[in-house]
C-alpha cells in the first residue's frame, strides 16, 4: 500500500517519534497516519515495542488498537511478552486484549503472583472476567508469602497515586481488589508498613481511605491497640465508604470489645446507606449472639419498624435479612397469629418478614380459609406457599368446601387459574351449594364460567332449590339466563324462594334493551306458576301489571296474554286489569271478571 | 383547587359465603364522622350504590382519535415528500428511491427490534390501566352522616352528573356508634365488584371507620396523606347543580316502567343530528309525555299523572346520561322528576322506599363554550345580611337537618330571609336542599369553606358579562325564529360604546354562530369563546324573552 506521507525514510529510521504520534495522538487522521506508518515500515526492537504497548492499547482509535493487538499477539508467540506488556494487555479496554493476557497468563504457571506489578494488575482489574480469573489463580497458585507481600506493596503503591474523585471503572476494580484481601491473608499477616497505611489514611479520596481501614484489617496490628481517636474518626466519618470499612476491622475486635460499639453498629445495621446496613449486618449477628438484652432489644425495634412505611427503598429488605440472620431463634418463635399479622399487614417489611418465615412453615398450621385468603397475597412465594398446599393437602381442602372456594378470589392470575381447574375437577358432590354459591359470585367471567359448570353439575345429584336461592340474586347478566335454566314448578315450590324470584324477574325483566332469551323463560315461569298457584297468581299479576306500561311490545304482549289466562283461570281473584271479550259491552262499566278497571 | 386528605389505611371490602363487610377510610382531617350498621335492605342497597358508582365514573365527554402517531409519521417523511416532490432531474430519482429503500431498510430493523419493547410497554400501561383505574376518579365521594340518614354524595368526571344515595337509618338493623358530620372517604373501583357480592342471605356490615380519629399523635406511617388539584371547573360544576336544587322545579312522579320506556327507546336509536332533547309535556291532571328527538317520538305516560297548576313544556339534554338510572329502576317504587326549567340542571329521584338515589343532570353534558353563558346558577339571588346569614346557618348546625319553617320559627328570622342564606351557603357547599325530604341539611363539601366569589365565573368574559347585565346595559334587538333555530340581534354599551351584537341558538340550545363589534372578537373570532356582550346578551334572552327562572323562593 503506499505511503502517504512525504519522507517515509525519515519516519521508518526513528520509529519512536511514529510510536509517540500513534501512542498520544489524539486526532483521528494523526494517529491512523502513525499506525499505518508503523505497520508498513520496517521491524523495531521489540523493547520498543513493549515500552509502547500500554500507551498504544489506550488509544481510543481502532487502527492504533489494532496495532498493539498485532504487537501483543507477536511478542506473545515468540514468547517475548514480559509481565509488563501482559499488565497493560490485561488493562486494557478491549475484552479480546484481556483473553490475550489471560491466556498467556494461563500458559505461565509462577503468573501473575511472581511479578507484582502484573499480580497488582490482576487484582485491581475492573474486569469481571478477569476477576473470576484473578481468584482461580489465587486459589490454584497460592503465591508464596514474599509474592503476597510484594502484590500488597504495588497495590498500597497504586492506591496512593489514585485521583481524589474516582472514576466507576477504579472504584470497580478498588473494590475487586479489597474483596480479595482476605483471601490474599487470611491470617491477617499482611507485612505492609504502617507507615504506608498510614499515609493512604490521609488521601484526598474517601475510596482509598477506605480502602487503607481494610488493609488495616489484614495486617497483625491488634484493633484493639488503635487509639481511640482514630475509632472515633473512622465510625464517624462523613464518607460511607470509611464507616463501611471500619465495620471489617471493628470485625476483628473480640465480643467484649465489640459491645461497646454496639451502639453504633446496630444503628449502622439499621441506617439509611445500603452498604453500611450490609456490612454492619454480621457485627449485629455477633452481638445478637452474646448479649441477650441486646437481642431482644434489636427484636422490639424491628418487628415495630416492620408495621412502618420502610424510610429509604431497599431498607425493609434488608431489615428482613438482619432479623433472620442476626435472631434466627426470635424468627422461629414467631407464633402463628404474629406471623398472620406480617402476613396481612399493609407496610411491605411486615408482609416481606412474613413471607420469608413462611418458607419454613407447615402449611398444616393454617387454615383453609387463610391459606385461601395467602392465595391473593401479593407476593409470589406466598401465593405458591398456598398453592402447594392445595395441591399436597387436597382433601383438607376439600373438608371445607366454602373457604376452599375463597381460592377463585385471589387477584392474581396464576393461583385463580390453578384454582378453578383443581376445584372444577372435583366431584359433583364435593362442592355444596354454599360453596359453589361464593364461586358464582366472583366479577370474574373465567370463574362464572367454573361455577357454572359447576352447579350444572351439582344439579343432577343436588338440590336445585337450594342452588336456586343462591344464584336468584346475582347481578351478573350471564347469571340471569343460567338461573332460567334451574326453574322448574318444583324449585320453586319454596315461599322464599319464590319471593326472590319475584323480585329478580323483576330485575330481569327491565333490562334495557337485552336479555330476550331470558326474559321469555321468565314470562314462560311466570304463566306456570301463575295458573297453578292461586296465592301466586295476584303477586304475579301485580308485577305483569307494571310491563303492561312497557314500550318494547314483546314485554308487553306476553304480560297482557298472561294477565287474561289468570282471569280465566282464577275468575274470582281481584285483579288490577279488566278482561273482556272482543265485541262485547262491558255491563255498567264493571268487567265480565272481578276486579278493578286498570 | 388543591385539596388535602388524610386517610388511615385504605378502605376496604370482602366477601366470603357468610358476610360481606365494607369498611370505608374517612378523611381524618375533617370533624370525626363515623357509622357502623348492617344493612338490611340488601338488594336495593347494592343496585342504588352500583347506581351511584356509574355516576362517579361516568365520562361521556367526546373523546377525539388520538391522531399523534399520524402526525409524527407525517413530520418523518415531510423531507421525503418534498424530495419527491422536487425531485426534477432523472439522475436523482434512483439515488432517492436508493435511499428511501435504505431508510425503509432501517425502518424495518428499527421496528423489529422495538417490538418487544413497544410490546411490554403496552402491556405495562394496559396493566397500570387496570391496576391503576382508581386515577380516574376525580374527586372521592363525601359521606354525611345525620341524625335521621346517611348519604353519599358524587359529581361526575364529566361534570355533568350528580348522584346521592341516601339510606335512612331503618335500612340498617344492629347500629351500632355514629357521629355526624360530613367527611370524604377514600373509594376505589374495587369497591364496585364487592358491591356486586352483596346477597340477603349474607350479612352486610357498612362503617365508617372511627380508628382513625383515636390515634392521638397521628405519627403512624400508616396514615397516608393525598394531596389533588381539582379542576375549578369541577367544582364549579358541583355547586352550580347543587345549587339547582334549590330552584322551583316541575314535579311528578313516573313509574318505574315509564322510565324504563324513555331509557329503552333511546337505547333503540342513535341520532345522527340535533335537536337532542328531551322534551316533557306537562299539563295539569293529565298524563305526563314525553317527547324524543329528533324522531319526536312520543310517549304517554297514562299511570303517571302530572298533579301541577299550570302547564308547561321543559327540555333537557344530555339524555344518554340517564342511562345510569338503568340498574336502580328494577327495585325502585317510583321517581320522581324535578326539572327546573329548559336547560337547566334535572333531578331524578329514584325512590326504594328507605332509600333513594337521586341522579342530578346538569344542563349540558360538554362543558364548553356553545352552551355557556346560559345562566348563572351561581348568581347571589337575595340580599341578606351576614349576621343573619350566620345565625340562621348556626342553627341549622344544631339540628344538622332542618325545614325553612323550622329554622324561621328558632330563630325568629323571617322565613323568605331563611331561604335566602340557605340558598347562599348552598351555593357555597356548605348547605344542600333534600330534595327528598324537603328540608335543607348542613352538608360542608369541602374541609375548608369554597369561595363562591372565586368559583362562581368560568372566565374573565363572564364576570364582565355579569357586570354588563347588572348595569343594565343590555338590550335586545329584534329576534327571528325558524324551526326552533333562534337569530337574536342586540347591543351592550361598554364604556361608552355601543357594540352590535349578534347570535344564532339553535334548537339544542347552543350558540352555533356569534358576531360582535368589540375588540375581543375582532381579534380572537370565536376561538377564545364568546366575548362577555355575547354572553350578557345570552343570559338576558333566556331569561327575559323565554323567562326561565334563575332565583325566586326556594322550594319549602
Amino acid at each position: 500500500m503506499q505511503r502517504e506521507e512525504a519522507f517515509p525514510a525519515l519516519w521508518d529510521a526513528q520509529p519512536q517519534r511514529l510510536l509517540r504520534i500513534a501512542t498520544l495522538a489524539r486526532n483521528h487522521a494523526a494517529a491512523r497516519f502513525a499506525a499505518g506508518a508503523l505497520r508498513q515500515g520496517p521491524p523495531r526492537p521489540d523493547a520498543m515495542d513493549v515500552a509502547a504497548i500500554g500507551g498504544l492499547l489506550a488509544s481510543p482509535y481502532p487502527e492504533v488498537s489494532a496495532l498493539a493487538a498485532t504487537i501483543a499477539r507477536r511478542l506473545i508467540d515468540a514468547g517475548k511478552a514480559d509481565a509488563a506488556l501482559i499488565a497493560a494487555l490485561l488493562q486494557a479496554p478491549a475484552p479480546d486484549m484481556r483473553d490475550l493476557a489471560i491466556r498467556a497468563i494461563d500458559d505461565r504457571p509462577d503468573w501473575p503472583f511472581a511479578d507484582a506489578a502484573l499480580a497488582r494488575a490482576a487484582l485491581t482489574s475492573p474486569d469481571e472476567h478477569v476477576q473470576g480469573r484473578t481468584r482461580g489463580w489465587l486459589r490454584d497458585r497460592a503465591p508464596s508469602r514474599d509474592q503476597r507481600a510484594r502484590a500488597t506493596e504495588a497495590f498500597a503503591a497504586w492506591l496512593a497515586q489514585l485521583p481524589a474523585e474516582l472514576d466507576d471503572t477504579l472504584r470497580a476494580g478498588l473494590a475487586a481488589a479489597l474483596a480479595l484481601l482476605p483471601q490474599l491473608w487470611p491470617d491477617r499477616d499482611c507485612p505492609l508498613q504502617p507507615e504506608v497505611i498510614e499515609s493512604l489514611t490521609g488521601h484526598a479520596s474517601p475510596d482509598v481511605q477506605a480502602a487503607s481501614i481494610q488493609l488495616i484489617a489484614v495486617t497483625p496490628t491488634r484493633p484493639d491497640d488503635l487509639p481511640t481517636a482514630f475509632w472515633q474518626a473512622i465510625l464517624q466519618a462523613d464518607a460511607p465508604e470509611i464507616r463501611i470499612a471500619s465495620m471489617s476491622l471493628l470485625a476483628r475486635l473480640d465480643d467484649a470489645a465489640l459491645a461497646q460499639h454496639r451502639d453504633g453498629i446496630a444503628l449502622a445495621a439499621t441506617g439509611a446507606h445500603t452498604g453500611l446496613r450490609a456490612a454492619a449486618r454480621p457485627l449485629v449477628a455477633r452481638l445478637a449472639a452474646t448479649d441477650e438484652a441486646f437481642a431482644i432489644r434489636l427484636h422490639d425495634a424491628l418487628m415495630a419498624g416492620f408495621f412502618r412505611t420502610e424510610p429509604v427503598e431497599g431498607h425493609a429488605a434488608d431489615m428482613v435479612t438482619l432479623f433472620v440472620e442476626a435472631l434466627p431463634q426470635a424468627a422461629a418463635a414467631i407464633d402463628d397469629g404474629t406471623l398472620w399479622r406480617l402476613l396481612q399487614a399493609r407496610a411491605a417489611g411486615a408482609r416481606m418478614l412474613g413471607a420469608k418465615l413462611l418458607e419454613s412453615r407447615d402449611a398444616s398450621r393454617f387454615s383453609v380459609r387463610q391459606l385461601a385468603r395467602l392465595g391473593n397475597h401479593s407476593f409470589a412465594t406466598v401465593r405458591r406457599f398456598a398453592l402447594h398446599a392445595f395441591a399436597t393437602d387436597e382433601p383438607r381442602f376439600r373438608a371445607d368446601p366454602q373457604n376452599a372456594v375463597l381460592l377463585v378470589e385471589s387477584e392474581w392470575d396464576d393461583v385463580r387459574t390453578v384454582a378453578v381447574n383443581r376445584l372444577t375437577a372435583w366431584p359433583s358432590n364435593a362442592l355444596p351449594a354454599a360453596a359453589l354459591a361464593v364461586m358464582a359470585d366472583s366479577t370474574v367471567p373465567a370463574v362464572q364460567d367454573g361455577a357454572r359448570l359447576l352447579l350444572r353439575r351439582s344439579l343432577a345429584d343436588g338440590d336445585v332449590a337450594e342452588v336456586l336461592g343462591r344464584v336468584l340474586e346475582h347481578p351478573s347478566g350471564s347469571f340471569h339466563l343460567f338461573v332460567t335454566e334451574l326453574i322448574t314448578g318444583d324449585s320453586l315450590a319454596d315461599a322464599a324462594i319464590f319471593a326472590k324470584f319475584l323480585t329478580q324477574a323483576r330485575i330481569i325483566l327491565m333490562q334495557i334493551n337485552r336479555g330476550r332469551i331470558a326474559k321469555d323463560r321468565i314470562f314462560t315461569a311466570l304463566r306456570n306458576e301463575a295458573l297453578a298457584h292461586r296465592d301466586r297468581a295476584a303477586a304475579i299479576a301485580q308485577l305483569l301489571h307494571d310491563f303492561t306500561l312497557s314500550v318494547t311490545l314483546r314485554d308487553k304482549a306476553p304480560a297482557l296474554i298472561i294477565l287474561r289466562d289468570i282471569a280465566h283461570a282464577w275468575p274470582d281473584l281481584t285483579l288490577p286489569v279488566t278482561v273482556a271479550r272482543a265485541g262485547r259491552t262491558l255491563p255498567g262499566g264493571g268487567s265480565q271478571t272481578s276486579g278493578n278497571a286498570a | 383547587m388543591n385539596f388535602a386528605y388524610r386517610f388511615l389505611g385504605s378502605t376496604s371490602a370482602s366477601s366470603d359465603a357468610a358476610s360481606s363487610s365494607f369498611a370505608f377510610a374517612p378523611d381524618t382531617l375533617r370533624q370525626p364522622t363515623f357509622f357502623t350498621g348492617k344493612v338490611a335492605r340488601h338488594l336495593a342497597f347494592r343496585e342504588a350504590i352500583s347506581a351511584l358508582h356509574h355516576v362517579v365514573v361516568s365520562d361521556l365527554r367526546f373523546k377525539p382519535r388520538d391522531r399523534t402517531a399520524y402526525f409524527e409519521w407525517l413530520k418523518q417523511n415531510e423531507a421525503n415528500f418534498l424530495a419527491e416532490a422536487t425531485a426534477q432531474s432523472a439522475a436523482l430519482k434512483p439515488r432517492i428511491a436508493e435511499l428511501q429503500d435504505r431508510i425503509r431498510g432501517f425502518d424495518r430493523e428499527r421496528d423489529r427490534l422495538m417490538k418487544p419493547f413497544w410490546a411490554a410497554r403496552q402491556s405495562y400501561f394496559n396493566y397500570l390501566y387496570k391496576q391503576n383505574r382508581d386515577a380516574w376518579i376525580v374527586l372521592d365521594p363525601v359521606i354525611t352522616v345525620h341524625p335521621d340518614e346517611i348519604f353519599f354524595e358524587c359529581f361526575s368526571l364529566d361534570e355533568s352528573s350528580y348522584g346521592r344515595l341516601s339510606c335512612d337509618h331503618d335500612v340498617f338493623e344492629s347500629l351500632g356508634e355514629m357521629a355526624f358530620g360530613t367527611t370524604n372517604i377514600d373509594y376505589s373501583h374495587a369497591l364496585y365488584d364487592e358491591f356486586q357480592k352483596i346477597r340477603s342471605y349474607r350479612d352486610t356490615t357498612l362503617t365508617i371507620d372511627p380508628s382513625g380519629f383515636e390515634v392521638q399523635t397521628g405519627d403512624d406511617l400508616d396514615f397516608r396523606e393525598e394531596k389533588i388539584d381539582l379542576p375549578d371547573s369541577w367544582v364549579r360544576g358541583f355547586l352550580q347543580v347543587s345549587s339547582a336544587m334549590t330552584l322551583p322545579a316541575h314535579v311528578f312522579d313516573l313509574h318505574p316502567v315509564d322510565m324504563a320506556n324513555i331509557l329503552t327507546r333511546l337505547a333503540q336509536r342513535k341520532e345522527q343530528a340535533g335537536p337532542r332533547s328531551l322534551r316533557f309535556v306537562l299539563k295539569p291532571d293529565a298524563p305526563v309525555e314525553v317527547v324524543i328527538e329528533p324522531w319526536h317520538d312520543r310517549l304517554t305516560f297514562r299511570r303517571s299523572i302530572y298533579r301541577g297548576k299550570s302547564p308547561a313544556e321543559v327540555r333537557i339534554w344530555g339524555r344518554r346520561r340517564l342511562a345510569i338510572l338503568g340498574r336502580a329502576l328494577p327495585l325502585a317504587r317510583s321517581v320522581q322528576v324535578h326539572l327546573t326549567g329548559t336547560g337547566l340542571p334535572s333531578f331524578f329521584v329514584v325512590d326504594f322506599g328507605g332509600l333513594r338515589f337521586t341522579l342530578g343532570l346538569s344542563g349540558w353534558t360538554a362543558n364548553d363554550w356553545s352552551s355557556a353563558g346560559q345562566f348563572d346558577l351561581l348568581a347571589p339571588r337575595h340580599r341578606i345580611d351576614n349576621d343573619t346569614a350566620q345565625r340562621v346557618f348556626a342553627a341549622l348546625g344544631k339540628s344538622h337537618t332542618a325545614t325553612a319553617a323550622e329554622l324561621a320559627q328558632h330563630t325568629g328570622v323571617d322565613q323568605a330571609l331563611v331561604h335566602a342564606a340557605l340558598t347562599a351557603y348552598t351555593q357555597a357547599g356548605r348547605v344542600m336542599f333534600d330534595l327528598d325530604k324537603s328540608l335543607y341539611r348542613l352538608r360542608e363539601l369541602t374541609r375548608e369553606p369554597l369561595s363562591p366569589a372565586q368559583l362562581r365565573f368560568a372566565s374573565a368574559q363572564e364576570e364582565k358579562a355579569d357586570r354588563l347585565i347588572n348595569a343594565n346595559l343590555v338590550t335586545i334587538g329584534n329576534i327571528d325564529r325558524n324551526h326552533g333555530v333562534r337569530a337574536i340581534n342586540g347591543s351592550v354599551l361598554d364604556n361608552a360604546r355601543t357594540e352590535q351584537v349578534n347570535l344564532v341558538i339553535d334548537d339544542d340550545d347552543r350558540l352555533v354562530e356569534a358576531r360582535c363589534s368589540c375588540h375581543f372578537y375582532g381579534h380572537n373570532k370565536m376561538m377564545r369563546g364568546p366575548c362577555e356582550h355575547m354572553l350578557a346578551l345570552r343570559r338576558i334572552f333566556h331569561s327575559q324573552v323565554e323567562g326561565v327562572a334563575q332565583d325566586g323562593p326556594a322550594i319549602a
